[in-house]
């Protein structure tokens, strides 16, 4: 039997970030194949996917030292990585910075190779960026890291670093079947990006596997961590199922998998318990708009001033909802925050992770970036939370859940996350990674 | 109301805990003119519900923990945690 240099490329690019690391330590792939096989996905797809704003197709051909042996990975368009132009999905934005934003320099020590920029919308908003989604063309790839999600659901990449202000990280990953983690707030560093909101703007990842996860936060945060396979054997989780009238009506398939996973879990002997917020979950992500909008007009009061006709209605709209806003209010709404994160943690540490709905519906149609109301509770709060694929809907888009823990207890939730990941499975048909075009 | 100064006195009037749509219209006007108003005329009432929201919610006490200054100053540090 002929090997092809498709197949060899179509098995690389499908393979997950911790094997192409440990298949490069082990000399049987190489960095120059690592990166080979990337390029190659990226010529195939990408001008239909559109999801990287530049690739760096001049790198360097040998794997930097570190224990990522050379793994390529994709940076979100707004965090800055020396020699590559950031230019935030705008036009009115282009800057070429002289060194790395810390987060990327601590992924780069550990060995990775920064393949690109992944596709943004403009200055991290609303404005739907020209990304599409692998899984239909006519559905939003979700925003506003939509160029990572697609790249990694692909096979253009092992892993991107992102940033969520609202659902940023786990919208998209929830809409194109991958996995997307936003940790605590402030527990990977803020600096070396353009902000959209400096109270609420945490780094995150996204990858095909909790595990590929726990591998990045690892790098990016010097987290304590472990392999999954030496925690396989844990105990099963305690876990809560939240219930709250934002979920309501529980009329689609993606709000009802919270109910579905919790069955399936506690069959493998997770122990489940409903829970209600202890706090109106409508009343928090109000207050995060309120913060969302003043601090986003504070930040870009610049280029309005500038080119207020020439930006994204969203963005600008964003930005004006700012300038009307009162000291008071603002303060107010922080004061609202400081009040539901103390009485949610109270609630949530006594579980390992608490299972809430990761979207109220699949991926819409592109004339949005999707729905962010069920993951702002939490990054208001500044609590853990990732989206773990669930597999395919009636419609044969992705399905999800998401998994929250109070703040601190990242490893922990990525521990649980992992179990959970185990006993759901990875069913094949949900990574299109290894889909032949 | 000129945009630059009187502005502050349309803050203090209207900076009450629960504003109606048709004040934050007005104010809208004043700030950026009524085309932009009538273009944000839905957010508007999107608005006045997130700060209705917002108005009736408990605050926490002086005395209680919260989130002190963390979050409240742009930047963000490159340490350890």
């Amino acid at each position: 039997m002929t090997v092809t240099t498709d197949a060899v490329d179509q098995y690389i690019t499908g393979l997950s970030l911790g094997r192409a690391a440990s298949e490069a330590r082990a000399g049987r792939l190489t960095a120059a194949d690592l990166r080979a096989a990337c390029l190659q996905r990226i010529q195939d797809r990408d001008g239909e996917l559109r999801a990287w704003a530049a690739v760096d197709t001049g790198g360097a051909q040998a794997a930097p030292p570190g224990p990522l042996n050379g793994v390529p990975i994709g940076i979100k368009d707004i965090v800055h990585v020396a020699g590559l132009r950031t230019r935030a999905g705008s036009r009115l934005y282009d800057v070429l910075p002289d060194r790395d934003a810390p987060a990327v320099a601590r992924l780069r020590r550990a060995g990775a190779v920064i393949l690109g920029k992944t596709a943004c919308t403009e200055f991290a908003t609303n404005d739907p960026a020209p990304t599409v989604n692998p899984w239909d063309a006519s559905r939003t790839p979700g925003g506003s890291s939509p160029g990572s999600a697609v790249a990694v659901a692909t096979g253009m990449c092992f892993g991107t670093l992102d940033t969520q202000t609202a659902g940023d990280v786990l919208r998209p990953a929830a809409y194109n079947g991958i996995v997307g983690f936003k940790p605590t707030y402030e527990h990977v560093s803020r600096e070396g990006i353009l902000g959209v909101a400096w109270s609420l703007d945490t780094l995150g990842v996204q990858a095909r596997c909790v595990d590929d996860a726990v591998l990045l936060f690892h790098y990016l945060c010097a987290a304590p961590w472990r392999r999954s396979h030496e925690y396989s054997h844990k105990d099963p989780p305690r876990l809560g199922v939240l219930r709250d009238p934002l979920f309501d009506p529980d009329d689609t398939e993606m709000i009802r998998q919270p109910d579905r996973v919790a069955h399936e879990l506690a069959n493998a002997g997770a122990v489940i318990h409903e829970i209600r917020a202890a706090e109106s979950l409508e009343v928090a992500h109000a207050a995060h708009r309120i913060i969302t909008f003043a601090e986003c007009a504070s930040l870009h009061a610049e280029i309005y001033s500038r080119a207020a006709a020439e930006i994204g209605h969203k963005f600008r709209e964003l930005i004006e909802l700012g300038m009307l806003t009162f000291a008071s209010d603002y303060i107010r709404a922080q004061r609202v925050r400081a009040r539901f994160a103390r009485l949610l943690r109270e609630q949530f540490q006594r579980f390992d992770a608490v299972l809430v709905p990761a979207v109220r519906d699949v991926a819409p149609e592109r004339a949005t970036t999707g729905d962010s109301t069920l993951q702002i509770p939490w990054t208001l709060s500044g609590f853990p939370a990732l989206s773990l694929p669930t597999g395919l809907g009636r419609d044969r888009l992705p399905l999800s859940v998401q998994l929250v823990a109070a703040p601190g207890a990242d490893t922990g939730l990525l521990e649980t996350a992992s179990w959970c990941e185990a006993v759901l499975g990875l069913p094949q048909e949900r990574n299109i990674a290894t889909t032949p075009r | 109301l000129t945009r630059n100064t009187s502005i502050y006195i349309a803050g203090g009037e209207y900076s009450m805990p629960n504003p109606t749509r048709a004040q934050l219209v007005e104010i809208a006007e004043c700030v950026l003119g009524r085309e932009r108003a009538a273009a944000l005329s839905e957010r508007l009432t999107e608005r006045a519900r997130h700060l209705s929201l917002v108005a009736s919610a408990d605050l926490p006490g002086t005395d209680e923990p919260g989130f002190g200054l963390a979050g409240l100053t742009p930047g963000g540090d490159d340490r350890d945690h």
